[in-house]
């Protein structure tokens, strides 16, 4: 077996063992994830300048398909490339011990690679305008959801590796007791991994046999239902490795430990207990689906899903305020909060991600998935903007905090520009802000989500939108100019590092 | 103030700061939750 010590390097900062395999799979995951949201980003601002009225920059048939590729290549390719880097930092890096199956990780990889080029192709050419969501009857062709499949297939191996090597760590003695919290939280987004992928196959299977002819009829509402149960579960990989990252950039920043274990930990579990039944907000306005099942799940079940997460976030800033106080910084009640390191990327991130998470994020999610206000905003840009402090605010800037630790961690290089580095979170995640919060305010005067040109120029039957309308629709454009340039710094500082940084010996 | 232990054995919960932070974040949630009601029933008026 190979175990031998010259694969490992030790970390000269952390004193943690990184296996050297490992460690090149981490890299060659991350740096595709920085690729995937660089073309992600280019097309957030092709669909946001076609959105903001004055400017209407794509023609209607390019502004769909770069709507496609923005949620397919986002969604998917950035977020999971990352957290598949993520899970082998979490398991092999963090418990100092080996990858188990570096040649799977390998085909792991490729397959994820192979997958997400058909996918993008077939949307690229043409031959895929459906939406990431693909509601049948809407077509594509084979090979869109054919890459989608061989891309869950490689992350559920990326997966399934995690879990080996955290098993062999604990039979060889790598470590003793439970998993550290992060980890644990990693094993928590693994699971709920498993099941999101299962979800996935379940629905796109038939329906790429169906779009090559070999089922005659996809059930519609069957899809709606099955879909969500893959498309909501894998937000909550989102939320899980999210969390796990604010606790480890909470220790690496500020040293901070957890409060209580015991606590911290319950609340994972309350994601992979609860995550599932909480897909039902996507149905709201389904008519397949019953209003006591609605009601049932909107006004009772769900919350156990946003206790879980309220509970991180009482968590997470006590852990931060008895380590600063530890400092000395006991006077008042809030010096541990200003003598934070506001300048330090990796911090400001995690604060940011909290915040916009919990405040933005969390509030709307909560009001926005009752049931009677789910009939109201449903498919309008309310959710767009809901979903962009999550996913985008929350998680994305999660990721890029932990990113300004990978570089000397995992590529062992300095950070460069690190005054570029230092402006970064912020100005991406208050352009988000900007953005997603003109998003919701616009959606509640109807404006549609997915819609190229809402005066409705030339069509028999018009609609006249509040003048306030448009006013907001030009924040949203500006806050996105915004918050791409943040994206663009965030690709330059993190391209330029690995690539031309001082290497750290 | 003299130095200062990190937190008083008397004081039950650690971390007061993040209390208030936690009751700052409720209120904005209610405030928010009646806003909501209120200005969407104000927009989609029944007539
Ligand atoms: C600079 C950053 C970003 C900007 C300016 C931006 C902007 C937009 C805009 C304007 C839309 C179209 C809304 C519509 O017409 O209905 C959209 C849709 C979407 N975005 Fe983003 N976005 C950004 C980043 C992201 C990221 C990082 C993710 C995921 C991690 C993401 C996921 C999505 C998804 C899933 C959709 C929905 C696509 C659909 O309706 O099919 N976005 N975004
Ligand atoms: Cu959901």
């Amino acid at each position: 077996m190979a175990n031998q010590t010259s694969d490992f390097r030790t970390c000269p900062t952390t004193g943690l063992k990184v296996h050297l395999p490992a460690q090149t799979l981490i890299r060659i995951n991350a740096v595709t994830a920085v690729v995937y949201i660089l073309i992600g980003g280019i097309l957030a601002l092709l669909v946001a300048l076609t959105r903001w009225p004055a400017v209407h920059l794509l023609p209607a048939d390019l502004f769909y398909r770069a709507l496609t590729a923005h949620g397919v290549t986002m969604l998917i390719f950035w977020v999971i490339f990352f957290e598949i880097a993520g899970l082998y930092f979490g398991s092999a890096v963090l418990l100092s011990t080996r990858l188990v199956g570096i040649v799977f990780g390998w085909v792991a990889y490729l397959m994820m690679l192979a997958g997400s080029l058909m996918t993008e192709y077939t949307i690229l050419i043409g031959q895929a305008d459906v939406m990431f969501s693909a509601y049948p009857p809407l077509k594509a062709h084979p090979l869109f959801y054919l890459g989608l499949i061989l891309f869950a297939v490689g992350a559920l191996i990326g997966c399934i590796l995690f879990f080996a090597t955290v098993i062999m760590a604990k039979a060889e003695g790598k470590y003793s007791g439970s998993l550290s919290l992060v980890s644990f939280g990693l094993a928590i987004a693994a699971i709920i991994a498993v099941v999101t992928i299962a979800g996935g196959a379940a629905i796109l299977i038939p329906t790429f046999l169906w779009s090559v002819g070999l089922l005659s009829h996809i059930d519609a509402p069957t899809y709606r239902l099955v879909f969500w149960l893959f498309g909501h579960s894998s937000q909550q990989i989102n939320v899980s490795a999210m969390v796990s990252i604010w606790y480890l950039l909470a220790a690496l920043t500020v040293g901070a430990k957890p409060v209580s274990e015991v606590f911290s930990r319950t609340a994972f579990l309350f994601y992979a207990f609860f995550i599932n039944v909480a897909s039902a907000h996507h149905l709201m306005v389904d008519p397949a689906l019953t209003t006591p099942w609605k009601i049932w799940n909107t006004g009772y079940v769900f919350h156990l899903a946003v206790v879980a997460s309220m509970m991180h976030a009482l968590a997470i800033p006590a852990s931060i305020e008895v380590a600063q106080r530890k400092k000395g910084y006991v006077h008042g009640l809030f010096e541990w909060l200003k003598k934070c390191p506001w300048e330090n990327p990796g911090f400001s991130a995690m604060v940011l991600s909290f915040c916009g998470f919990g405040l933005l994020g969390g509030i709307t999610g909560v009001v926005f998935g009752t049931e009677q206000i789910a009939i109201v905003t449903h498919n309008t840009w309310r959710i767009t903007g809901h979903f962009h402090t999550t996913v985008v605010l929350g998680t994305t800037t999660a990721f890029m905090g932990l990113t300004y630790y990978v570089i000397p961690l995992i590529f062992q290089r300095e950070v460069m520009m690190p005054k570029l580095a230092m402006i970064q979170p912020w100005m991406f995640a208050i352009g988000v802000a900007i953005f997603s919060i003109a998003m919701i305010a616009a959606g509640g005067y109807g404006v549609p989500r997915r819609h190229w040109d809402i005066t409705f120029a030339g069509a028999p039957y018009g609609f006249e939108f509040s003048p306030t309308v448009f006013l907001l629709m030009s924040v949203m454009g500006l806050g996105a100019i915004m918050a791409v340039l943040g994206g663009a710094i965030y690709c330059l500082v993190t391209v330029g590092s690995v690539f031309f940084g001082k290497k750290i010996s | 103030m003299a130095e200062k232990k990190p937190y008083d054995d008397h004081v039950p919960f650690p971390a007061p700061g993040t209390l208030v932070l936690a009751l700052m974040f409720l209120a904005v949630f209610i405030i928010f939750y009646i806003l909501n009601w209120k200005w969407l029933s104000m927009v989609w008026e029944v007539k």
